[in-house]
């Protein structure tokens, strides 16, 4: 039909508060991320085919099906018999804690700040949704870009390691591995997306946000070590939302071999305080979201 | 349309609204008040996004019960320029359509017509945070157009338009009052604007309404009250007049020939100036206009 330019027109249907308006917003804001290049960049071509190549590498290296030298060189650092799945993704926590930082900046921050910036907050409540559709269609859109990096390329490392197993029934037989390492993820997917829209919402603009919350990751680890350190109490650690995340990983994902000494340092680093201080930063930034929103949408 | 009884606001110990009670019928109203009256917290109010006392209905609606269902049937346009960003203008109004509820099919063809309908046709595909203030105004009509709303709440809509834009925009609003049925609640504090769409008006004092009806009602001034401009002797013609029960009063503009005249009907001026063998060289109904309504309204001392 035409679009009939003459007049208004009346329309036939009937809107019905939408049931999974969240859905909506998130798709809506991830298309509006999409539109930035340099997150396309980041996101699909450094990010993940980067981190899945890096695996595919590492994954040929270790195993070395069916060449000897290779195997040889395994036996020698002691990797005879071990979880290769759980080592794979112990490797990818420890490389991946800084991009994870700079993909929340980049994909979470600025999202209720450039919503605050634009004055958008009126046109979003005077629809027929609520403060929590609108906070969780913004969580889901960060959710989904950290997914990406936290999830997707262990999704895609239990594939390449049912593809390259000589024994039968691997996915099965991993398939404890591969939930434990998407536990793990879906972790740090939430921690980070709670931190970075927390940060969001205390902003105007997206750009402060970013670089707040990076200095905010930066300013903790360092502070975390320094206390650690000085103090002689590995409790302090947990004041680093990045190190809660990794002892936890540290914990669903055992690998009977050190891999570095920040695993080392790190097992000082009591479950239970891990676990608290993973709890505390994702209420915080949860909690500062939700009044910064109720609040912003009363006052604006 | 909306009745609102007892309606009472606060922010902290700063009162907002206080003692509303009234009802706003079918059609164009305006809502009237200097900066600070309250204007924008009532729509608010009303829109369900704010708690307060009282008891309010919009469309047979409660909106502090049923605020998704009041928003699903209003389309408001906020005051402030704002915008969804990083999104093309025809976009940005679909997006509200499908978050107002509509099918995400119907949401695209509605924003379509709706940016046609308000002059947005060509800039369709421009970046919403382009647009000049003008086009955002529109724009924001388009997204409060979007779902084909009943109830249109509009709040200032010709903030920072130049005189060609602001009258664009409100005959905009009087055609979709008149020709397409639409209800409209107008805040605004620019009386010509309220004058130009509106039937009917509240005016806001201070949180506070201070006047309310229809504005033909409220522009009559006192009823049987003349301007009548006569050419002869006026001392006879006002004795004539008394004498028939009118009453004659000095205070109209001119060289003295216009005086006030108030009668019960107006067959009896034109009985005394024969009485009285003076001509009828002009007769009006004495109007006040909404300016006067307005500025009696505000300037009056507070009752407490």
């Amino acid at each position: 039909m035409p679009i009939d330019i003459a007049s208004y027109r009346a329309w036939e249907g009937r809107a019905r508060p939408a049931p999974l308006a969240a859905l909506g917003i998130a798709a809506t804001t991830i298309r509006r991320r999409l539109r930035i290049r340099i997150v396309r960049i980041i996101v699909f071509v450094f990010l993940v085919v980067s981190t899945g190549a890096a695996a595919l590498v590492f994954y040929g290296t270790l195993t070395g099906r069916g060449d000897p030298r290779v195997q040889e060189q395994i036996r020698r650092f002691g990797f005879e018999n071990v979880d290769v799945l759980a080592i794979l993704n112990r490797l990818f926590d420890i490389a991946i804690g800084f991009w994870a930082f700079v993909l929340a900046a980049l994909v979470g921050a600025p999202v209720i700040a450039e919503d605050r910036r634009a004055r958008a907050l009126p046109l979003y409540f005077s629809r027929p949704i609520g403060h929590i559709d609108y906070v969780l269609g913004k969580a889901m859109s960060a959710a989904f870009f950290l997914a990406l990096l936290l999830i997707v390329p262990r999704i895609a490392m239990y594939g390449m390691d049912i593809a390259f197993a000589d024994a039968k029934g691997a996915a099965w037989d991993h398939m404890p591995t591969f939930l434990r390492s998407c536990a793990v993820g879906a972790l740090g997917v939430a921690l980070f997306t709670s931190l970075s829209l927390g940060v969001s919402s205390l902003f105007e603009r997206p750009a402060y946000a970013a670089l707040f919350l990076l200095g905010l990751g930066a300013l903790l680890s360092v502070t975390s070590l320094f206390l650690a350190d000085v103090l002689e109490s590995p409790g302090w650690l947990a004041l680093s939302p990045y190190a809660c995340v990794h002892r936890i990983a540290i914990d669903l994902l055992p690998v009977p071999i050190g891999l570095s000494d920040d695993t080392a340092a790190l097992e000082k680093l009591g479950i239970g305080t891990a676990w608290t201080g993973y709890a505390a930063w994702t209420a915080l930034g949860l909690f500062v979201l939700t009044l910064r929103v109720r609040r912003v949408e009363v006052v604006t | 349309m909306l009745t609102i009884r007892n309606l009472r606001k606060a922010f902290g110990t700063t009162l907002a609204l206080e003692g509303i009670d009234c009802e706003i019928g079918d059609g164009a109203t305006g809502l009237l008040g200097p900066n600070g009256a309250g204007k924008t917290t009532l729509l608010r109010i009303l829109l369900g996004l704010l708690p307060a006392e009282g008891e309010a209905t919009v469309m047979g609606l409660d909106p502090f019960r049923h605020p998704r269902e009041v928003r699903a049937r209003i389309g408001y346009m906020p005051e402030s320029e704002c915008a969804i960003p990083g999104l093309f203008g025809v976009d940005a109004v679909a997006y509200l359509g499908r978050l107002a509820g509509m099918p995400r099919r119907d949401a695209f063809k509605r924003a379509h017509e709706v940016m046609y309908f308000v002059g947005l046709g060509e800039e369709r595909y421009r970046e919403a945070s382009e647009y000049s203030t003008g086009m955002q105004q529109r724009l924001k009509l388009a997204a409060a157009l979007v779902h084909d709303p009943q109830l249109l709440m509009l709040d200032e809509p010709t903030n920072g338009l130049d005189p060609k834009g602001r009258e664009e925009m409100l005959t905009l609003l009087r055609e979709l009052a008149t020709e397409h049925r639409k209800h409209l609640l107008l805040s605004s504090h620019l009386l010509p604007d309220v004058e130009h769409v509106c039937r009917n008006v509240v005016m806001l004092r201070q949180g506070r309404i201070v006047q309310q009806g229809p504005i033909t009602e409220l522009t009559s001034g006192e009823k049987g009250t003349y301007e009548v401009r006569v050419r002869g002797d006026v001392a006879r013609f006002t004795a004539e007049l008394k004498g028939l029960g009118g009453e004659a009063r000095e205070g109209a503009p001119g060289d003295g020939s216009a005086f006030f005249v108030r009668v019960d009907d107006t067959g009896a001026i034109f009985r005394a100036a024969r009485a009285a063998g003076v001509q009828v060289r002009g007769l009006k109904e004495l109007r006040r206009t909404l300016e006067n309504v307005f500025l009696d309204a505000v300037e009056a001392p507070r009752a407490d």
